[in-house]
């Protein structure tokens, strides 16, 4: 896949596809104030990475997702995978043939193996742990996710200047774009859930944020009955009735809501830091924007 | 954890509920708990602009996939 990096005062329109995460590194740093040229390397390591990550977790969540079918099956993704997470080493390697950057070239490429180590971890916890507290979702997510999308917004940030404000103030705004888009990665496995015709469960719901939360605020007695409808594995509409009832009672639908929010006006904010008005920045204010569940 | 407590709070007792909109200081005062400005101005946007929106089969309902994929 070609990626096609903002080219200009990086005012483009960003697309609906899951390729426009790879513009990131380019945006910050025209928003930096550097040409987007200069990303061409860790933007094309970081969706390398990306896609590498996004295979790993669908076959070791059982994700019956085309792209898993579509390469032959888990192990061939597997293969995949290994093929490109040392594609994108190989791509960060060439970051030591450029001169002109803001940042040493070692000190980028041990951001990204340090990153992609953390996501490991937290995708460690995500698969092993059959129930996570809600503390524990948070922490899977910000490892998972939310360093991830950091990175990428950090570093384009790092090849333009060497400004800490700015340098902050993007790697905490993709710090937050990473965590919505993980929140929203937990709903969208609710109305998998829900919209499922299949006779079994196509997720696993007690690793969902809304149950961890209603596990974290309901009284003992309401626990231990959704503990025992997170573990149902016929679709049978009454259970899936009682148990929605009972996340939807205890409030779980305005938390996510709330959290979602929280990291919107928190990843806005941390725009505004860095960037109070530019092209690039307002297409990474749109980026963002469209995370939003209204 | 503590916007946890206050969202359950919230959605299990009406006259805290309305005492958030009205004193959101003065009520989580009186519970003992403390959250920053900003989070009870987001508690308070969403609630007021998603009173009925907080239902998960309505949050569900439009979404596309956006995430990984």
């Amino acid at each position: 896949m070609r990626l096609v990096l903002p080219k200009g005062n990086g005012g483009i329109t960003p697309s609906q596809e899951s390729d426009r995460w790879a513009l990131l590194p380019g945006l910050c740093c025209q928003a930096s104030g550097g040409e987007p040229d200069l990303t061409a390397e860790v933007s094309a390591a970081w969706f390398l990475l990306y896609i590498a990550a996004h295979l790993v977790d669908s076959v070791e969540d059982r994700d019956q997702v085309d792209e898993i079918k579509a390469l032959g099956g888990p192990g061939s993704a597997i293969n995949v995978a290994n093929g490109l997470f040392l594609s994108a080493s190989l791509v960060l390697n060439t970051l030591h043939d450029q001169d002109q950057t803001k940042i040493k070239p070692q000190e980028l490429i041990s951001d990204f193996y340090n990153t992609v180590l953390v996501m490991t971890s937290g995708q460690h916890r995500d698969i092993n742990d059959r129930q996570l507290t809600l503390k524990q979702w948070w922490q899977v997510a910000e490892a998972k996710s939310g360093s991830f999308f950091s990175l990428a917004c950090r570093c384009g940030a790092q090849l333009a200047n060497d400004n800490p404000v700015k340098i902050t103030g993007y790697s905490d705004y993709g710090f937050h774009l990473g965590m919505m888009l993980q929140i929203r990665d937990d709903i969208e496995d609710l109305k998998l859930f829900l919209e499922s015709k299949e006779s079994e469960v196509p997720v696993n719901l007690q690793r969902s944020l809304a149950v961890a939360y209603a596990l974290e605020v309901l009284p003992e007695a309401d626990k231990s009955q959704l503990k025992e409808l997170t573990e149902i594995r016929n679709h049978e509409p009454e259970m899936v009735n009682r148990f929605i009832d009972m996340l939807n009672q205890s409030g779980a639908g305005l938390y996510m809501l709330a959290e979602m929010e929280r990291h919107y006006e928190m990843g806005m904010a941390s725009l505004k830091n860095a960037d109070p008005c530019s092209p690039a920045g307002e297409n990474l204010a749109a980026l963002i924007r469209e995370l939003k569940l209204d | 954890m503590a916007l946890a407590q206050v969202v359950y709070q919230i959605s299990t007792d009406k006259d805290f509920a309305s005492r958030m909109q009205a004193d959101p200081q003065g009520a989580l005062t009186e519970r003992g708990w403390s959250l920053s400005k900003e989070e009870i101005a987001f508690l308070l946007s969403t609630l007021r602009s998603n009173a009925e929106r907080s239902e998960i089969r309505r949050i569900v309902k439009p979404l596309l996939w956006y995430g990984w994929r």
